[in-house]
């Protein structure tokens, strides 16, 4: 054991303990694939969430379209 | 022909130093380092296979006299993982949407924390020593090596993020 290590009072070392870590089977090749479909898989926010868009706000999902349309009709009209 | 071959991976066998070989005894310990630094399953996962394509790109630049080479291996997987993190943390920026928020960092004051959390919240140059420290049984001066900083700056993170993380788990002294 480290000199270090002896300064860790026991409750604390007890404590860390309790952090073990499983390393999983990892090949020594990695593939770019198998990279980019974790990537995508990832869990992600909402992104209703930015909205703040709940399930039970109707007038929201019903009202953003229409903002959405009103700025889009909008648009060519600010670019001139 | 194939005695040839035979030779070849017999000696590929024989070299402690080939990546093969490092790969079996360190990946473990380089996942266990990193995933409890960032815990992040899939970054972990990734950043054992850099540590070790980095190192098959590199090492005729390891020197045993300077440095072992587990502290060899940690100081690569370090960096990778630093450079990865502050990557993530500019795309964060840009694009909050795309990330969710690490729960753990809402853990009211009033709850207890579990070892996990409390790791988490520790900064990130004291939570790098005492990773190191206690789960890896690293030296003072290696951990100087690993992560490029002073002796004297290890010793003084030690001494803090102790305290922090007795304060943070109750834990007496």
């Amino acid at each position: 054991m480290s000199k270090s290590k002896s300064e860790f009072p026991d409750e604390l070392k007890n404590k860390l303990d309790e952090f073990q870590v499983r390393a999983p089977d990892i090949p020594l090749k990695r593939s770019r694939w198998e990279r980019l479909a974790n990537w995508i898989h990832a869990p992600a926010k909402n992104p209703l969430d930015v909205l703040r868009v709940k399930g039970d706000s109707i007038i929201k999902v019903v009202l953003y379209p229409s903002v959405l349309i009103f700025l889009i009709c909008l648009a060519p009209s600010l670019l001139i | 022909m194939n005695s040839n071959k035979e030779i070849n991976s017999h000696m590929e066998k024989q070299d402690p130093y080939s990546v093969e070989t490092l790969f079996v005894t360190y990946k473990t310990a380089i996942y266990q380092f990193v995933y409890r630094y960032c815990q992040d399953e899939q970054m972990s996962f990734d950043l054992v296979q850099d540590t070790f394509i980095r190192y098959s790109k590199y090492q005729e630049h390891f020197d045993e006299k300077k440095s072992s080479m587990k502290t060899y291996l940690f100081r690569m997987a370090y960096q990778l993982m630093i450079n990865r993190l502050n990557k993530r943390n500019r795309m964060k920026k840009l694009l909050p949407f795309l990330y969710i928020q690490n729960q753990r960092d809402n853990v009211s004051t009033e709850e207890k924390l579990t070892v996990q959390a409390a790791i988490q919240q520790l900064p990130a140059e004291q939570r790098a020593v005492i990773l190191l420290t206690y789960y890896h049984d690293l030296t003072q001066k290696e951990i100087s090596e690993i992560l490029g900083i002073p002796l004297g700056t290890v010793k003084s993170r030690l001494h803090a993020s102790l305290k922090k993380l007795r304060k943070m788990l109750e834990v007496g002294e």
